[in-house]
């Protein structure tokens, strides 16, 4: 039973520090941007906090701070570059910036251990991680809420419409792009904290990959959709594991198929949800309502 | 001049590759009219309204707005300038309900923005509601209110025309851009919309319009530009514009 707990809180622990990385490809997303590189934000978080741990003895709060900064940092360089570029290319141009994050770790041995990796010093525990979520969260839900919600949800939708509304298009992208650096690189902290060793393969495609099915598979359309995925991808498999082995892998493909067929808009689709409501409610009588506007010809 | 005039467009060119979309157009709107553009397809008139609006950038010629040269400004600063816009075909967002649609009008009259707007501050809350008050009664003066709260996609096909002008109009323009308003609907709906443009002229808003009814022109614009191959074929009261036999042969060919 002692080690079913374990197992538990072990799986739940990758599902937080998932959910951190998937609200970050979730932020830009939502302003239209389909960028894998959360996964350099966090290699970039990981490392250079990992560093000063065992190099200043930094603690977990302070690393998390750090490792924000650098995600956030790296963001706003590259995102001045990369966000001029349209749909695919910036996709690809942000899988181009994950192999160059490893070239660059592998190369910077002194900081990073190269390719022989680093130990992490400083243990994440399941409380630590509810707490970085939950801030996490609640910045989310009230971003939503604001002015900014507003212009990131119209770019996406229509960036031509968003502009003649008068929304600053490219900045809240920037915006929107250096948010996802912060969250990257605190959930890079997170998860090397949870790995308790890091090396060049821990930040690399297959985390982008796991990443993007967390935020489309869990709904790309609402916040807490990333939250949902991150259990379902990261959290899942984790405890699964245990039971099956290999076959794990067979279960997430079955999963992903599923999702993709009959629920195409993700596991939280509020547009469905929207949809399922005004199909409920009964049409308002057109001829009563336009009568004002139809006197005569 | 430029005391009365609301827009002047001066010499505007616009080449695609080797095709000459408009040449040397030149024409002025008065304040608080409204004013038409006409010209059979290809005529350059959608190209004219997305220059003027911003989104596309002219290659020659001027354009000042309210007398404040505005040429070489994108369209979210036009925005701020105050020109509003709809689209021939359609572009409402996606999901989002007929209400919301017209809050994110109001993204360039919302003032607390940044981390104060985010942190849900009772400032931020009281604008939130006046502007959801606004947008409701902008849905009301287009006929909509009721419908305030469904997806903009379940609407029909004149109502999403009437929610898009409703966008357009909640961020209090000072020049508002119609482009073929009442493309693909019956006379019941067309009316509709005419009505609602002689009244918001009467509420002190300029208003141009792309159009190819010319039974609408005749019964909404104070004066007509009549377009052909990209040059100002004629420029006059619609009654007069539409007998003058370089306009009937454009439209109709002799």
């Amino acid at each position: 039973m002692g080690q079913q707990l374990t197992l538990l809180i072990s799986a739940a622990e990758f599902a937080l520090a998932g959910a951190v990385l998937a609200l970050s490809t979730y932020m830009t997303l939502w302003a239209g941007l389909l960028s894998f590189a959360t996964v350099s934000f966090a290699a970039v978080g990981a490392f250079f906090a990992t560093h000063l741990m065992n190099s200043a003895g930094l603690g977990l709060w302070p690393a998390l701070l750090v490792g924000g900064l650098g995600g956030g940092v790296v963001a706003a360089v590259t995102g001045l570059l990369l966000i001029r570029l349209a749909g695919h290319w910036l996709a690809l141009a942000t899988v181009a910036l994950i192999l160059v994050t490893r070239v660059v770790v592998v190369n910077l041995g002194g900081l990073t251990g190269g390719s022989q990796g680093e130990v992490v010093p400083v243990e994440v525990h399941l409380w630590q991680l509810i707490v970085v979520l939950g801030v996490a969260c609640l910045i989310l839900a009230r971003l939503a809420r604001s002015r900014f919600g507003t212009a990131a949800v119209a770019t996406r939708e229509d960036p031509t419409v968003a502009a003649t509304m008068g929304i600053p298009v490219r900045r809240v992208q920037a915006v929107a792009f250096v948010i996802s650096g912060v969250l990257g690189g605190v959930g890079g902290v997170l998860q090397a904290g949870l790995l308790r060793y890091i090396d060049p393969d821990s930040f690399y495609i297959d985390l982008a990959v796991t990443v993007i099915a967390c935020v489309v598979l869990g709904g790309a359309y609402h916040w807490f959709g990333s939250v949902i995925g991150a259990v379902v991808f990261t959290g899942l498999p984790v405890y699964v594991n245990q039971f099956i082995g290999q076959g794990q892998a067979i279960i997430d493909g079955a999963l992903l198929l599923i999702i993709m067929i009959w629920l195409p808009g993700g596991l939280v689709d509020p547009l469905r949800w929207r949809r399922l409501r005004d199909g409920r409610r009964p049409a308002p009588t057109p001829d009563k309502r336009r009568e004002p506007a139809e006197v005569n010809s | 001049m430029s005391g009365t005039e609301a827009l002047a467009v001066d010499g505007l060119a616009k080449r695609f590759g080797g095709l000459s979309v408009l040449r040397s157009v030149s024409l002025t709107v008065p304040r608080d009219t409204v004013f038409g553009i006409a010209g059979p397809n290809g005529a350059g008139k959608t190209t004219l309204l997305n220059i003027i609006s911003g989104l596309l950038p002219a290659d020659g010629g001027s354009i000042r707005l309210y007398g404040d040269a505005c040429h070489h400004l994108p369209a979210q600063a036009l925005a701020r300038l105050g020109v509003s816009r709809t689209f021939q075909n359609i572009r409402l967002l996606r999901g989002l309900t007929v209400v919301e649609q017209v809050l994110a009008g109001t993204y360039r009259r919302r003032r607390v923005g940044g981390l104060r707007g985010s942190a849900g501050t009772p400032r931020a809350r009281a604008e939130l509601r006046d502007l959801r008050e606004q947008a409701l009664e902008t849905l009301e003066s287009v006929g909509l209110r009721d419908a305030a709260d469904r997806l903009a996609e379940t609407l029909s096909y004149g109502d999403q025309r009437r929610l898009e002008i409703a966008r357009a109009l909640v961020s209090r323009p000072r020049l508002l851009l119609l482009d073929e308003p009442t493309a693909g609907m019956n006379a019941a709906d067309w009316t509709g919309i005419g009505e609602l443009v002689t009244g918001l002229r009467e509420s002190g808003t300029t208003i141009v319009v792309v159009e190819h009814n010319m039974r609408l022109i005749q019964a909404i614009c104070d004066r007509v530009a009549v377009l052909a191959s990209g040059e100002v074929i004629a420029c006059d009261e619609p009654g007069v514009c539409l007998r003058r036999p370089e306009v009937r042969k454009a439209y109709f060919g002799k």
